[in-house]
Parts: structure tokens; C-alpha cells; sequence
């Protein structure tokens, strides 16, 4: 599920002025699942399953209302439960997930990129380091262009 | 993150029918037909941006089964509709399930039970730890 509905994001927070500024960038990486609140189909509620793997990422799990997007979607809105996982202290919880469970999808390349930008975490960034950390924001998800699928000779296969 | 550890937990973990319950669960579609057309087998329909393809094609290869199409509005969709993988796929991840979606998983069992003698047994959802499976 993480494969098809995750979403991997590297924020810059701060101000990225001069080397000497008091408040420097800082880098946020999040990961985050996002689920309609009611099956399309039969109905019912996606609560219980999103609050099982939010509370296995340690995260609150959130209400939001989301607009619909491509042809498949009939309701011009639907409410949806979604949780970040963002805290640096977290992120530990991801990583050891999915090392011991990879992604498929070209998600997986926007994971690499994820994980990436936690090398950047806890600190005060320099003008070289934000310059680099755009580029990996500036390469992944919407943004991407390269595909590199050799993570499918280690696929899933019994 | 080295690939030894990938190979690791891809290969020698028996994860394949977990993964693919995950991947029905998000992307997935079971199709079900009504009416007269009850007789027909319910199908499994991935529905997917083209930039997938090639993970679908691995999917492919590795059930050995269904076929890929690109519809006019750019939207993929990987479609298992013969009815003998239909229920081969459905013991893979039978057990599996974590979310409402089994009830359509329930549902195509029964009409394979019906019209096809499948004989599958429906099992409940899977509750075990989110980190004993893919």
C-alpha cells in the first residue's frame, strides 16, 4: 500500500540568506500515506487499518478534505485521513520498514531521494548544502525524469 | 539499503503474496459482473501511471499471467481476467488483506465458489504486526 498511496517530500524551512545568518535553512524530510476515509465502494471506514500503521509510525492520524483528481473519481471532493511522518527523531521507523520490506514503483527511487535528505537533518545548513538538497527536491516525484528500475532484479518473487 | 539486504528480504521471505495483497489494496481493482453476466469470472484490474510500467511488467512476468494496455487518456492498467489465475492470485494473498477491500475479495470468492466450484476458503484479515510482512 505504500507503494501505491505513500508520498515522499524534502521541505527547506528558514531563511537560506547569507553563511552568518542566525535562522539557516534547515531541511525536513516527510513521509506520508494518505487514504480516503470510506472504501469508494462498500463504504466503510479506512479508520481502523490508517490508525493501526499511523500508530506504527508513531504519528497522529489527521482528517482532511481533498480534492479529487483524474477520471476515475466522481465526487468533485472526499474526505480523506492522511498522517506526515516528519519528526527527525522518526524517521528510523521508516527506513528500517522499508529496508526490510522495499517498494516496487518508481516510488522507490523518490524513497532514495527521501533518504537522501536525511543525511541533511539537524543542523544549520551551508549554501552548498541547500544548493544540493534542491537538487535532489528539484529531481524527484512530479519532478523526475530519470527512471533507474534495477531495483526490480531483487523483486518480490515467491 | 544495499542490495544484499533487498535480495534478502525479497527473495527468502516468501513476501510476494503479502506485496501483492498491498498493491490490490491500493491500486487494485476486483471487478465483479452482475446480473447475467454473474458467469463471467471476477477480474483483478491495476490501474497505474505510464512511468509504472516497467514495475508492471515484472508483476507480469513473475505471476506469469494477464496483460498490459495504455488507455487513450494515457491512464495503464494491468488486468488479470482468466478466471484460473483469477484464483490463483486470490490463494496468494488470501490471509492477507488489511483494509475493507476484503469484502470485495470476499465477494469474488463466492462467485468463484459458485460458478467455478473454487472451493476457497475465506480468510479472515490479517492482523499480525505491521512489520512481520510486506
Amino acid at each position: 500500500m505504500l507503494d501505491t498511496d505513500g508520498n515522499f517530500s524534502i521541505k527547506l524551512t528558514g531563511s537560506y540568506g547569507s553563511d552568518d545568518s542566525e535562522v539557516r535553512g534547515r531541511v525536513r524530510c516527510v513521509f506520508s500515506l494518505a487514504q480516503s476515509k470510506l472504501n469508494r465502494v462498500t463504504e466503510e471506514s479506512n479508520g481502523p487499518f490508517m490508525t493501526d500503521i499511523s500508530n506504527f509510525f508513531q504519528v497522529n492520524l489527521n482528517a482532511k478534505v481533498v480534492k479529487s483528481t483524474g477520471p476515475d473519481f466522481k465526487k468533485p471532493f472526499y474526505e480523506a485521513l492522511v498522517f506526515y511522518a516528519q519528526s527527525d527523531s522518526k524517521h528510523y521507523i521508516t527506513t528500517s520498514y522499508l529496508t526490510k520490506f522495499p517498494l516496487m514503483t518508481s516510488k522507490y527511487l523518490n524513497y532514495l531521494d527521501f533518504f537522501k535528505g536525511l543525511s541533511y537533518l539537524g543542523k544549520r545548513l551551508t549554501d552548498k548544502e541547500i544548493r544540493e538538497v534542491r537538487i535532489i527536491k528539484n529531481s524527484m516525484n512530479n519532478q523526475r525524469t530519470e527512471f533507474n528500475w534495477d531495483h526490480l532484479n531483487y523483486f518480490y518473487n515467491k | 539499503m544495499g542490495i544484499i539486504t533487498r535480495k534478502h528480504h525479497t527473495e527468502a521471505t516468501n513476501q510476494l503474496g503479502y506485496y501483492l495483497a498491498g498493491l490490490i489494496e491500493g491500486d487494485g481493482s476486483i471487478i465483479l459482473r452482475k446480473g447475467d453476466r454473474e458467469k463471467i469470472s471476477p477480474k483483478f484490474v491495476f490501474t497505474f501511471h505510464s512511468n509504472e510500467i516497467p514495475m508492471y511488467h515484472k508483476l507480469q512476468q513473475v505471476l506469469k499471467s494477464g496483460v498490459i494496455y495504455k488507455e487513450k487518456s494515457g491512464i495503464c492498467r494491468y488486468s488479470i481476467t482468466n478466471s484460473d489465475e483469477v484464483i490463483r492470485v486470490i490463494n496468494m494473498v488470501n490471509g492477507k488483506f488489511r483494509t475493507p477491500k476484503i469484502q470485495a475479495l470476499y465477494k469474488a470468492m463466492d462467485n468463484l465458489n459458485t460458478w467455478r466450484n473454487a472451493n476457497l476458503l475465506k480468510l479472515p484479515l490479517d492482523t499480525s504486526s505491521l512489520d512481520s510482512n510486506a
